[in-house]
């Protein structure tokens, strides 16, 4: 994340309005694709114009479940992530 | 080993868009580096979080919340990932220095038979 940091300060505001858009980009996708990815993997039949009962619990445990998989995802890529800047930091260290 | 793979992996994000070889794009628009470098990121995210749903978790989604077989899953997923898209990258830098030399030796041989 060094060309984050990097950037001098007044485009460092530019740069926080360009990642809110794409925050809300981001989060628009998601839901599409969580969408399709829930019907895809719970709706087989089309005999009724509703979802019947099981596809309805079906598609609301298939979103919660991907939710909290994303977010235990992020906790983990967060800890990686933290873990290479220590040991860059580190290694910057014991090069001095 | 991981730090210069890790170096080299954003060389090669930034080596397709400015050619250089310096990790912090000095010359070329920063705002846009950094702009493509939270990209990469958050394309990095969406595509781990989607592979290792697929892989880890089962099909019935009966329960709303992860089993614990799941969740061990997701963690070894997620640095699985990670570790393969150093390799990766270090493929795709070495691929990008033959490709470079190539591209040399051709133009000096260019140039040579020009220079006649």
């Amino acid at each position: 994340m060094d060309g984050v940091q990097n950037l001098p300060p007044h485009i460092q505001g530019q740069f926080m309005q360009n990642l809110e858009q794409m925050q809300m980009k981001d989060s628009l996708t998601m839901y599409n694709n969580l969408v399709e990815r829930c019907f895809n993997s719970c709706v087989s039949s089309f005999r009724s114009k509703s979802l019947d009962k099981y596809e309805t619990s079906c598609v609301e445990n298939c979103a919660s479940r991907y939710i909290k998989m994303t977010q235990r995802v992020g906790l983990r890529f967060a800890e990686h992530q933290a873990m290479q800047q220590k040991r860059a930091a580190d290694a910057l260290g014991a090069g001095k | 080993i991981a730090e210069i793979t890790r170096v080299k992996r954003k060389q090669i994000t930034m080596n397709s868009f400015f050619g250089q070889k310096e990790e912090k794009p000095a010359g070329p628009d920063p705002l846009f580096a950094a702009t493509t470098e939270m990209e990469m990121y958050t394309h990095l995210f969406n595509n781990m979080a989607a592979a290792c749903f697929e892989k880890c978790s089962s099909r019935k989604h009966k329960e709303p919340d992860l089993a614990l077989g799941e969740m061990s899953c997701s963690d070894r997923c997620v640095s699985k990932y990670l570790e393969a898209q150093e390799k990766v990258g270090v493929v795709l830098q070495k691929a990008n220095e033959a490709q470079a030399l190539q591209q040399k030796n051709l133009a000096e041989m260019q140039n040579a038979l020009g220079g006649r």
